[in-house]
Order: structure tokens, then C-alpha cells, then sequence
């Protein structure tokens, strides 16, 4: 893999972002990494995440980053994905870690990603005491990990929208969030990443609560049915998308 | 044995053995922390199915929880 882009630098992404570098920086993995948002801390903001309010988020942990980690080129994108942008920045040979509040990106990027040879998505997103994190995985064109879409129609069908498209009064829906849970989601995010770097995709998806303190990893094993349902759901699809191959 | 799962939660019981997963659903629904019924996705051994599937003996039924949506 050529580079790790983060998605989303809030709860969950602020909270990768950090031992990420860090790991990185000491292994010979990857030495790109791209930090993505085009949110700027508001004041509400503070009691998860730590930053001067109006600053973006992905330039504020970039600045943080690249004095700290030498041997990482950290890069940002001050934007939120979206459609006409995601090809730039989302390229082949990608690990993509997806800490996004809406589901409507979840699904834009895992879309995009369906259509990549290689790739891997991570992503992971709570509610209050609880979240889950699922990974989609492709090697040489092949899926390994099923998209993060399968078995959610809340995110095949999402009713929320992307930042994006929201008008310039409106704002996505905010409700309150809990530190540790972001935590424990960013987590869950790195022991996955993990393995993804040592060569082994073996969950799906995984829950946690942190009121049981506990979490939950599945294997869905009809991954390559599903695989090949989705190669012709994607495949009828893109007969109207210009797709990169 | 029969084993249902949801999110974090499992319970594995004979009592559930022939019996369809909306029998299943009244008595265990609490336990599990099921979702809103209406956009429920059920998968048994994997396999998408729905409450009228009648359980079997060595069956795994989960009732897939929606993925949390802050960040």
C-alpha cells in the first residue's frame, strides 16, 4: 500500500491520528499519510478534542504530526470528500480510515472504493456507549472483506446527508458524544489496521459497548457470494460512472 | 446449540430449536437489545433470511445491529 488517509479528524479520527503516526513512523509500512476534513472546531468541540476553535481540523493535526514523526510525509486536504473530489484523493493502493459522522460518506467511500483494485476501508462510527467497526477489504481486484454497505441499508440507504450537501445555514444534527466511546472505536480501528498490515483480514466487522466493556469480532463467511452480488450490483451501476481502473 | 447474537450480545439455548425466529424474537428481544423491528436484517449461519425461518440445532442467528453513525 502506497498511503493511509484519514477521513473525518473528530472523536474517532483525532483519536487514531496520534498512535498512528506513531506506529508508522517506526515500521516501514507506509510513509504517506493524508488527513481529510473540511470541519473547523467549534467550541463544543472541546470537551472531546483539542484544538483552538475556527482552526480545520486536518490542517490542526497535520501541524501537530509532521514536527513529531520525521519519517511520515503528512499531507492535508482542508475539504470534505465528496463526489467530484474523491478520485484525487482516494487513489489505488490506498488504506482508507473512515471516522466520518454521516453515513451518506460512509457509503460515497465505500463505493469509490468497490471500484479500486487494492484497497482497504476501516470504519468506524458510535453512538453514545456503543459502535461498531467494519472493514471492507480488495487485493489484485479481489474482494476479501465484503463493503461495509452489505447487511446496513441504513448506510446503503442513508437518510442523512453528506457536509457537502447541506446549505450554507444548515449543519449535520448534533448530538452528544461520549470521549471514552470515541476511544474505544478508534481502538477497535488501529487492532484492525493492525492485522490489515500483517496480511490478515479476518473480521468483517466488529461491536463493542463500553458499558459491558466488551466487543464483539464476526467473520461473515458467505463473503464471496456477496462479492460477486455486489461486482454486479457495482457493475450495472457503473455502466454510468466513469470508473479508474 | 442454537445461538442468537446481536451487536455484543449472544445467548445459546435447546429451548430455541424448532421454533421460528419471530417466537424467538418476543422472549429474547430485551435480552439481546434488539433494533427498531422494522429494518431489521436477520442472517442465519450467514445467509440473509427473515423471522418466519424455523430454527435448527446448530443454527447461528444474528440480528445485524446498525452501524453507529457519530465520529
Amino acid at each position: 500500500m502506497d498511503a493511509l488517509v484519514i477521513i473525518g479528524l473528530g472523536g474517532i479520527g483525532g483519536a487514531i491520528a496520534e498512535p498512528l503516526c506513531r506506529y508508522l513512523d517506526h515500521t516501514a509500512y507506509i510513509k504517506q499519510v493524508k488527513l481529510i476534513d473540511g470541519d473547523r472546531y467549534e467550541a463544543r468541540n472541546s470537551e472531546r478534542q483539542q484544538a483552538a476553535t475556527g482552526q480545520n481540523k486536518a490542517e490542526a493535526w497535520a501541524k501537530r504530526l509532521s514536527g513529531s514523526f520525521r519519517s511520515l510525509t503528512v499531507s492535508t486536504v482542508a475539504s470534505f470528500i465528496t463526489p467530484d473530489n474523491i478520485r484525487l484523493y482516494l487513489p489505488d493502493n490506498s488504506i482508507v480510515m473512515l471516522g466520518v459522522d454521516n453515513h451518506a460518506t460512509r457509503k460515497l467511500v465505500q463505493e469509490h472504493c468497490s471500484r479500486l483494485r487494492n484497497v482497504v476501508l476501516i470504519s468506524g462510527g458510535n453512538d453514545y456507549y456503543d459502535g461498531n467497526v467494519q472493514v471492507f477489504a480488495k487485493k489484485n481486484g479481489r474482494v476479501l472483506l465484503q463493503p461495509i454497505t452489505c447487511f446496513h441499508p441504513e448506510i446503503e440507504s442513508p437518510s442523512d446527508r453528506r457536509p457537502d450537501e447541506l446549505g450554507c445555514d444548515e449543519e449535520l444534527p448534533s448530538s452528544p458524544q461520549l470521549l471514552f466511546t470515541n476511544f474505544m472505536a478508534a481502538s477497535l480501528m488501529l487492532n484492525e489496521l493492525y492485522l490489515v498490515l500483517q496480511d490478515q483480514f479476518q473480521h468483517s466487522e466488529v461491536y463493542f459497548d463500553i458499558r459491558a466493556n466488551a466487543a464483539r469480532s464476526l467473520t461473515r463467511t458467505n463473503k464471496l457470494t456477496l462479492s460477486t452480488k455486489e461486482a454486479q450490483r457495482l457493475k450495472q451501476r457503473s455502466s454510468s460512472i466513469r470508473v479508474d481502473e | 446449540m442454537a445461538k442468537l447474537i446481536c451487536g455484543i450480545n449472544e445467548i445459546s439455548n435447546d429451548m430455541f430449536n424448532g421454533k421460528t425466529i419471530e417466537d424467538v424474537i418476543a422472549s429474547t428481544g430485551q435480552l439481546l437489545n434488539l433494533p427498531d423491528r422494522s429494518n431489521l436484517v436477520i442472517l442465519v449461519n450467514d445467509e440473509e433470511s427473515d423471522a418466519g425461518h424455523v430454527i435448527a440445532a446448530d443454527d447461528e442467528v444474528e440480528f445485524v445491529k446498525a452501524a453507529g453513525e457519530k465520529g
